[in-house]
């Protein structure tokens, strides 16, 4: 938890996709999926289009089959070429460089790499050899706000450094193709991209910055730890997500929230911006009911889901560079960031204009 | 509890009464607008009922010529009128004698309205230049858009009665029986599930505009949150 006086502030944000981007009827033409009910789990997942990293096609127009070693090398190269995009895009406007970086977090779940992609983006990078680093695996889509909790913290500690948050997700580098519903789900829901974010306690007079970040709650709900996870599959990791999960996220996203504004003093009616993660439609459904919450609320949130699909950690720095971009946000408007993920978890940040 | 100057507060069990003291129904002002987002921040934060009862909506203009709005007003008018709109509780409007401009604005946000057969109505602003709030977005969802646009465009009166056929009035009564019209249209509304009610406001507020597919999806994100509510 953060408790210094110091707020570090979110500077800048830079997003990056791979250039390949899909409607769903036509990842449905790609495999050779006909079944029906899979085709109403596609047309009815207000997705209108993805980035996906997918295999040439055969001649016969079919996709091959990728060998796990295969799906790591994807997530390796993709993560590496995506993820140094964002980086530069956020250093960019933040008029900084990557020899100013003094403290680094990837956060990524499609992929385990050893050494892991810190180090790989400090070599690409010609980064500095002192530069303090974490990566963060296997949290899922709650892990953007996990890995943002380190790096306001040693923001904090050191109010002149400058951190660098990233999340990298290439979604299509970990699928299975089956016949299940569940798999259906999984497949209809998730793109690749990666989002970085430029955060410190120093002051940038002349760069258009985000909020300060006054604290993080958390709240897992240790029941429902089978209910989003990855099962190891033959030879390929396949996630499951139950269907009850949108429901039990609305039922317990109160708690965090209400917890966080309780400590720093603000009502649900003081926050002017909502950041939350591109779950799926019927987790923001979820959540906007029980937080009484507007369509307009979330806005970001689903322009997001519909144009990149569900990008797991990534999901929320993308929406709050649309935030950021919207050029709304005024002088002491609060904002509310939540991610949710396995475990399951509900991660919330507050954050002051 | 806060002293208001512009209404009068009483609670009694899962009721609050709200008595307007405006002189002028054509007229916001700051004070009276303050107080009116304190009231709803008392309700909201500490207060422990779930019907609002407004009364004191008919009153008459004092000035034959009233003055448009400052658009400040108007802005901070709507967002107390929508906080309204969206309280975990129900609103009663009760209406006797002259409901217009902001009185009929307020009451049309309200879930329900009881009026005498004495009542009248009007909404003269688009006559005199400018808008009757946004009595323009919610006017039509009970009369439908023809009434709607007749009324407004004329700015003509309309009783009682006529109300109650536009789906405006919820209950008619004659002024003798007003205060047990008033009891009986609580006892309606009771037992009061507040987040059930104020989801159920939504969901209706939102079929206007809602695709099937998209309302399916809103509708069993609420009946989860109801049926977790509800004793095992």
């Amino acid at each position: 938890m953060q408790t210094s006086s110091v707020c570090p502030r979110l500077i800048a944000i830079g997003t990056e996709t791979p250039p390949q981007k899909c409607t769903q009827s036509q990842v449905l033409e790609l495999f050779g999926i006909t079944d029906k009910r899979i085709n109403k789990i596609f047309s009815n997942s207000h997705i209108k289009s993805r980035h996906l990293c997918l295999p040439k096609p055969n001649p016969d127009g079919s996709i091959p089959d990728e060998s796990p070693g295969e799906l790591l090398d994807k997530h390796q190269r993709v993560a590496l070429d995506i993820g140094q995009s964002a980086i530069k895009k956020a250093l960019k406007k933040a008029g900084l460089t990557p020899q100013d970086i003094d403290y680094m977090a990837v956060v990524s779940t499609t992929g385990l790499l050893c050494p892991s992609l810190t180090a790989h983006y400090i070599k690409a990078l010609g980064m500095r050899p002192d530069i303090q680093r974490i990566d963060i695996v296997g949290m899922g889509c709650n892990g953007g706000l996990n890995g943002m909790q380190p790096v306001v913290n040693f923001c904090a500690v050191h109010p002149d450094a400058i951190g660098l948050l990233l999340c990298v997700e290439v979604c299509s580098a970990m699928y299975v193709i089956d016949e299940t519903i569940t798999t259906a789900v999984v497949n209809s829901l998730f793109g690749d991209g990666a989002a970085a974010a430029v955060i410190s306690a120093k002051s940038f007079p002349l760069v258009p910055t985000g909020p300060k970040i006054l604290g993080f709650t958390s709240h897992i709900i240790p029941e429902a730890i089978d209910a989003i996870r990855l099962d190891f599959e033959e030879t390929k990791y396949s996630l499951y997500l139950d269907k009850q999960i949108p429901y039990l996220l609305g039922l317990n996203v109160n708690t965090p929230v209400d917890n966080l504004l309780w400590r720093f003093s603000r009502k649900r009616r003081d926050i002017k911006h909502w950041i939350i993660h591109s779950g799926g439609r019927k987790v923001i459904d979820s959540l906007k009911y029980s937080l009484n919450i507007t369509e307009h609320d979330v806005r970001y949130t689903t322009s997001i889901l519909q144009n990149y699909g569900n990008l797991s950690s990534a999901s929320f720095l993308f929406s709050h560079e649309k935030l950021l971009e919207e050029d709304v946000a005024q002088t002491g408007d609060s904002v509310v960031m939540i991610t949710m993920g396995p475990g399951s978890t509900i991660e919330c940040c507050l954050g002051e204009f | 509890m806060k002293q208001y100057t512009t209404i009068k507060l009483t609670e009694q069990d899962a009721i609050a009464n709200v008595n307007l003291l405006w002189p002028d129904s054509s007229r916001l002002n700051l004070a009276l607008l303050s107080e009116l987002i304190e009231l709803m921040d008392y309700l909201e934060d500490e207060s422990a009922c779930t019907l609002i009862v407004f009364q004191g909506l008919s009153t008459q203009q004092q000035s034959l010529n009233p003055t448009p709005p400052d658009i400040d007003h108007c802005s901070k008018w709507e967002k107390f009128l929508v906080r309204l709109e969206r309280l975990a509780g129900a609103s009663i409007a009760c209406i006797d004698g002259f409901c217009t401009r902001f009185h009929f604005q307020l009451a049309l946000a309200c879930d329900y309205r009881v009026a005498t057969t004495r009542s009248v109505f009007q909404a003269p602003e688009v006559k005199e230049g400018y808008l009757p709030g946004m009595s323009v977005f919610r006017l039509a969802k009970y009369t439908g858009i023809g009434h709607a646009r007749r009324l407004l465009f004329t700015g003509a009166q309309w009783s009682a009665a006529e109300a109650a056929g536009f789906g405006i009035v919820d209950r008619q009564c004659e002024a003798t029986t007003f205060e047990k019209a008033i009891q009986e249209s609580q006892e309606a509304l009771m037992p009061i599930h507040p987040k059930v009610l104020q989801n159920t406001r939504r969901l209706l507020n939102e079929s206007f505009a809602t695709s099937y597919e998209d309302a399916i999806g809103h509708f069993l994100a609420v009946q989860n949150l109801c049926l977790s509510k509800l004793p095992q």
